[in-house]
């Protein structure tokens, strides 16, 4: 599995919309984001500024946050899609921590930015803050109902407060990695089970 | 504030320096007093609005005054009044956690008077509801990490004896301040960090069972979503 910033495969393609968004991504990785014109981002789809009015009448501010928006979806379904095989709980968190890292590493935008870009990235992003806790708290919960249903959590344990507080660690962490070191898979697995999974996994036998 | 994420810098381990902060001016000195009318401006007024001609006002002191303790002029006195606000935490965190029986009472305390204190703090209050982009922007990607550098100097030391580990002192104190951070940013209706069964139930459920040793059979009463009675 690539975790390289490709096209998601199946997502939907082809839509000047997408087209669109997909030139503004290459126009904030060449220029910033604040660096680019709607001029450029129409040259590099080519379309017309029309076009790219018509799909975002608000004009940049609107593109920017709409592209800032769509790129964090297909990060974390991308994460999603890649731990998919993982055979346990700690493992699918553990291997989206250390892919989330490579990701955002890897990603030109993230290592091109100055601090007024990061500022504009910031409230660009915000909008979408809530959806994007919504939809990763929504995706563990459903992973934690059947562990819970195959006796692997806690007595007690409810999957939905888990899921929240499990989704808060993975934000913080790979926002604010703070010390601990997500290109290391130990640590990083040290740290999912002291600071993720020991309050909501039953602990292993043996251990 | 974290929605995609940060690691923009090196590899390994970050090592943000800690913020380095001040030491508190005495009481009643003309820099308390200009500090303390930064924070009524801002909790009236915001950053944006805030001039330094409301700040002598609000200080009682002279235009001349604040620009010969604040010669950066705005930005400065915000800054510092922000680092001061951030040592008064620190200060009464240490103090709260000296007075700590065990590594649970610890916990609590500490994050239940963190979390009052930000609560409480209405200069915070007004810029996240009013200028949320001023304040999300020092929390952003991994510009926390300085932040949780601090929390580790300032806090670890008081965590360090409750620990079956002291050597990862550090690393808890930044585990809490990542859980403060994130329930203020972003607030839950089961866990309300200035009421005390809800931050003892967090301490509890999740905190604990990574700091006891040995096969915890010991696992207390579990976090649920609270029923508010309404």
């Amino acid at each position: 599995m690539s975790d390289d910033p490709a096209p998601v495969p199946g997502a939907p393609s082809g839509g000047a919309r997408e087209r669109i968004m997909v030139a503004a991504l290459r126009c904030v990785e060449r220029d910033g984001v604040r660096g680019f014109s709607l001029e450029d981002v129409a040259a590099e789809a080519g379309v017309s500024r029309t076009t790219v009015y018509r799909h975002f009448p608000e004009g940049r501010s609107q593109l920017v946050q709409e592209t800032a928006t769509w790129e964090v979806g297909r990060f974390w379904s991308r994460i999603a899609t890649a731990v998919a095989e993982q055979p346990t709980l700690e493992d699918r968190l553990v291997e989206g921590l250390l892919m989330g890292t490579r990701m955002i590493r890897r990603s030109r935008i993230m290592a091109n930015l100055m601090d007024p870009d990061l500022d504009e990235l910031v409230s660009a992003l915000r909008p979408a803050e809530p959806l994007v806790h919504t939809v990763i708290a929504d995706y563990l919960r459903a992973l934690l109902e059947d562990e819970a249903a195959a006796g692997r959590l806690r007595p007690g344990t409810d999957p939905a407060e888990a899921a929240d507080y499990l989704t808060r660690m993975i934000l913080s962490v790979l926002g604010s990695p703070a010390g601990v070191d997500l290109t290391d898979a130990e640590a990083t697995r040290d740290l999912v089970r002291r600071q993720f999974l020991a309050g909501i996994v039953v602990p292993p036998s043996g251990k | 504030m974290t929605v995609i994420a940060g690691g923009r810098t090196g590899t390994g381990p970050v090592d943000a320096a800690a913020v380095a902060l001040p030491a508190l001016p005495p009481a009643g000195s003309n820099e308390a007093k200009v500090l303390d009318a930064v924070l009524a401006c801002v909790a009236r007024w915001g950053m944006q609005k805030t001039t330094i001609d409301d700040v002598a006002r609000e200080s009682g002191l002279s235009r001349a005054t604040v620009y010969r303790l604040f010669p950066g002029g705005k930005p400065e006195m915000l800054r510092s009044a922000v680092l001061a606000d951030v040592a008064r935490l620190g200060g009464e965190l240490t103090g709260e956690l000296a007075r700590a029986t065990d590594l649970e009472d610890c916990l609590v305390r500490g994050l239940l008077a963190a979390g009052r204190h930000l609560s409480e703090d209405a200069a915070l209050a007004f810029l996240l509801e009013h200028e949320p982009a001023s304040v999300e922007a020092h929390l952003a990607f991994d510009r926390l990490d300085g932040l949780f550098a601090t929390a580790a100097a300032v806090v670890g030391p008081s965590l360090a004896p409750h620990l079956a580990e002291p050597g990862r002192a550090g690393e808890v104190a930044v585990w809490a301040a990542r859980l403060l951070v994130s329930y203020f940013l972003h607030p839950s209706p089961a866990v309300d960090l200035t009421v005390e069964d809800d931050v003892r139930r967090l301490v509890r459920t999740h905190l604990l069972p990574g700091l006891v040793p040995g096969p915890s059979d010991n696992h207390p009463t579990p976090l649920t979503t609270r029923s508010t009675g309404t």
